[in-house]
């Protein structure tokens, strides 16, 4: 069963009740809230994911709820929490889905440690995974965006979840936030993706959320191994260039961009070793989708033939 | 293990942590290693690298290691500066991987 399946007021109930459920990849969230607003949004860009089990186990508990006390009544405001605890500052009432979206990734950033986390999009062609390990800013969002609507599978746009044991990279195929300029830049690029509305002054600017092609949500229990790791960077007007890493980079620029290296000590120090072992490294400089995405589908073909 | 050990070449060092160490190279001459014991990931050149895999066999006075040092490397005798051997003598000594140990003649 998927969210879709169910009616917008059955939506709205159960976030209001008990709380919705949801899959995302390996995590099962539920929901709660009462805000009539993000029911509407949630029934929308939540439709194709599906809903878990009554018996299944829940790994996060959240919460969109008003603020207790005269600040209540004072400004239009939400808390995101989980467990019960409010770990954020209030957000504007308006800004309550991408609180929740936000919410939702400090959690999976902060709480799951049986997995090696990697802050990188991730996306796959043929069972083999292009991972893209950047700090923000980079124009990480914006490219997997790209490259989810032109023949490959979106694994994730934020995480790159190792598995400890096989070294597998799990899928986590939720909503992309994309902000400020990439919005246009990828309503330009593909009219047919799936976007939201636009939530204008929140604290990371202009977001607007990118629901991922069907196929990537229904395929979210099929991992992937990895075989590139891809370091890119958007400049203005910069002409494409991709250029081998050396491996010892791209060990230390993975290794730092974990959320997780540090915790997981000798294991993480394996992990990241052997994918750096399994995997080509580029570094990506690109100011044209159409070009970046010509040139990483040919090393994905190059590797085909 | 400061300058009064350099100057003196006295002091014989011995590998501390190598036990607990895990090690990756590539084809850069880089070699990336965790240390077990301070849960830290370090990054070394050729020479660091090969002082501390010397010390692992045994313990070396600074003079004898240097030459074995560049014995290791293929270079020739003298060419490692010794600027750059005591700085990685140092640094190892401070992340505890190596460690000063009684002189012994048989290994001076």
């Amino acid at each position: 069963m998927i969210i879709g399946d169910l009616a917008r007021q059955d939506v709205a109930q159960r976030l209001a009740g008990d709380g919705l459920g949801i899959r995302f990849g390996p995590f099962n969230i539920r929901i709660r809230s009462e805000l009539a607003s993000f029911a509407a949004l949630a029934h929308q860009l939540y439709a194709p994911y599906p809903i878990p089990g009554e018996a299944d186990f829940n790994d996060f508990h959240v919460r969109l709820a008003r603020p207790r006390g005269l600040r209540r009544w004072w400004r239009r405001q939400v808390c995101f929490a989980v467990d019960g605890q409010s770990p954020f500052a209030p957000y504007s009432v308006e800004h309550a889905f991408p609180a929740l979206e936000w919410g939702i990734n400090w959690c999976v950033a902060t709480r799951s440690h049986h997995l090696l986390m990697l802050h990188s999009a991730v996306v796959e062609r043929q069972g083999k995974a292009m991972l893209f390990p950047a700090w923000p800013g980079h124009g990480k969002s914006t490219l997997c965006t790209a490259l989810i609507h032109s023949d490959w599978r979106l694994l994730s746009d934020e995480f790159g979840l190792v598995h400890p044991t096989d070294g597998s990279v799990l899928p986590i195929p939720r909503l992309i936030p994309l902000k400020n300029e990439s919005i246009d830049v990828i309503r330009r690029f593909r009219s047919e993706a799936v976007i939201g509305p636009s939530f204008y002054g929140t604290r990371k600017g202009t977001v607007a959320h990118v629901r991922p092609p069907l196929d990537s949500i229904r395929r979210a229990d099929e991992p992937a191994r990895p075989r590139w790791l891809v370091f890119p960077r958007w400049l203005a007007g910069a002409p494409l260039s991709l250029t081998r890493m050396p491996k010892s980079q791209a060990f230390l620029m993975v290794a730092t961009n974990s959320f997780n290296y540090e915790v997981l000590d000798a294991t993480a120090f394996s992990l990241v070793a052997d994918m750096v072992d399994a995997c080509d490294c580029y570094s990506l400089c690109y100011s044209d989708l159409d070009e970046a995405i010509r040139a990483l589908g040919e090393l994905a073909d190059a590797d085909q033939a | 293990m400061g300058d009064a050990a350099r100057e003196e070449n006295l002091c014989v060092s011995r590998a501390a942590a190598s036990s607990g160490l895990l090690w990756r190279s590539w084809e850069d001459d880089l070699y990336i290693v965790h240390q077990a014991s301070s849960a830290e990931t370090h990054v070394f050149n050729g020479p660091t690298a090969a002082i501390l895999r010397l010390l692992d066999d045994r313990p070396l006075a600074l003079d004898n290691l240097k030459t074995h040092v560049e014995e290791a490397l293929g270079a020739q005798r003298g060419d490692l500066a010794e600027a750059d051997f005591y700085f990685a003598v140092h640094r190892l000594d401070e992340l505890g991987l190596i460690e000063c140990v009684q002189a012994a003649d048989d290994v001076r």
